[in-house]
């Protein structure tokens, strides 16, 4: 029973991170092989098992991208972050024209935007399949560029912290809820 | 075989797989047969990654294999080689191999 259990939650948790970048039919097949393979090598091999997840994630997921086609899909995820700087531009100039910047007002802009991202990157993944995790990308890259260079230097670290882990998250998020929705169809 | 199709080192190491293993090649002996034989511990990933990019070229064909037990009922998906990826095969091996002509002796001196 405990190795059953054992299988059960190790097959979830990878399924789950293999379904943010693989269609529905691979992330069965890719499993099958893993757990194939772990049987094989017995039950010590846990170690193996998990750098095979963690080693396939970034092929798998340029794979992705290359297969919605690279022009398509960097077009797609542009749209949605030019899309969401707007919203969020729109939103600050709108938040401080009332009112001084305070932790607070953080806090509740980013209840507002991350929300907004995931549904961006929810529809630009419907749109071209690899998109979500460009736009995690792009994310990752803008939000480095901005801790770096210092720009906006008035936000607070926390801030941009914030939207590191939370921006990289809400577009791996709308992804996955993409190729699991193509799943069900 | 077109000049921008030749293939990459990882596509022809897996077509050699392909063609070794027969109608048993799937992505996890394919993984196997590659780390076995080159001592490369290439992911599951970058195996599946390559295999959908030959079969975009058309040198390869899938098709889905049965559920068995071991893999948690889970489905193979099956590879096999198909002509224009023997041609591809057959190009590269000849093109490495007059590349390589009477150079033996000149790398083992390095």
């Amino acid at each position: 029973v405990e190795k059953r259990v054992s299988r059960f939650s190790r097959t979830r948790v990878a399924s789950w991170l293999l379904a943010c970048v693989l269609p529905a039919c691979d992330v069965e097949t890719t499993l099958g092989d893993l757990e194939e393979e772990h049987a094989f090598r017995g039950e010590d091999s846990l170690w193996w098992y998990w750098s095979q997840i963690v080693r396939s994630i970034p092929t798998s997921a340029w794979a992705s991208i290359r297969r919605g086609g690279l022009a398509s899909t960097c077009v797609a995820a542009i749209a949605a972050c030019a899309t969401q700087a707007t919203f969020e531009l729109g939103l600050k100039a709108a938040i401080t024209t009332l009112t001084p910047y305070t932790t607070a007002i953080g806090i509740a802009s980013l209840a507002v935007t991350i929300p907004s991202f995931v549904l961006l990157s929810y529809w630009a993944s419907r749109v071209r399949p690899g998109a979500g995790m460009l736009l995690a990308l792009l994310v990752l890259i803008a939000v480095a560029i901005q801790l770096t260079v210092k720009v906006g230097g008035e936000l607070p670290v926390w801030t941009r912290l914030a939207a590191l882990l939370l921006g990289t998250s809400a577009a791996l998020t709308g992804g996955a809820l993409s190729l699991r929705r193509q799943r069900r169809e | 075989m077109p000049r921008g199709d030749l293939l990459g080192s990882l596509e022809h190491i897996i077509l050699l797989a392909l063609v070794r293993l027969g109608p048993n090649a799937y992505g996890m002996t394919v993984r196997r047969e590659i780390e076995t034989r080159t001592g490369r511990d290439v992911s599951i990933g970058a195996v599946y990654s390559t295999l959908e990019r030959l079969e975009m070229k058309g040198y390869v064909s899938s098709m889905t294999g049965e559920p068995t037990a071991e893999r948690g009922g889970r489905a193979k998906r099956l590879f096999r080689i198909e002509a224009s990826g023997r041609r591809a095969l057959a190009t590269s091996q000849d093109s490495i191999r007059r590349m390589a002509a009477g150079l033996k002796m000149r790398w083992r001196n390095v």
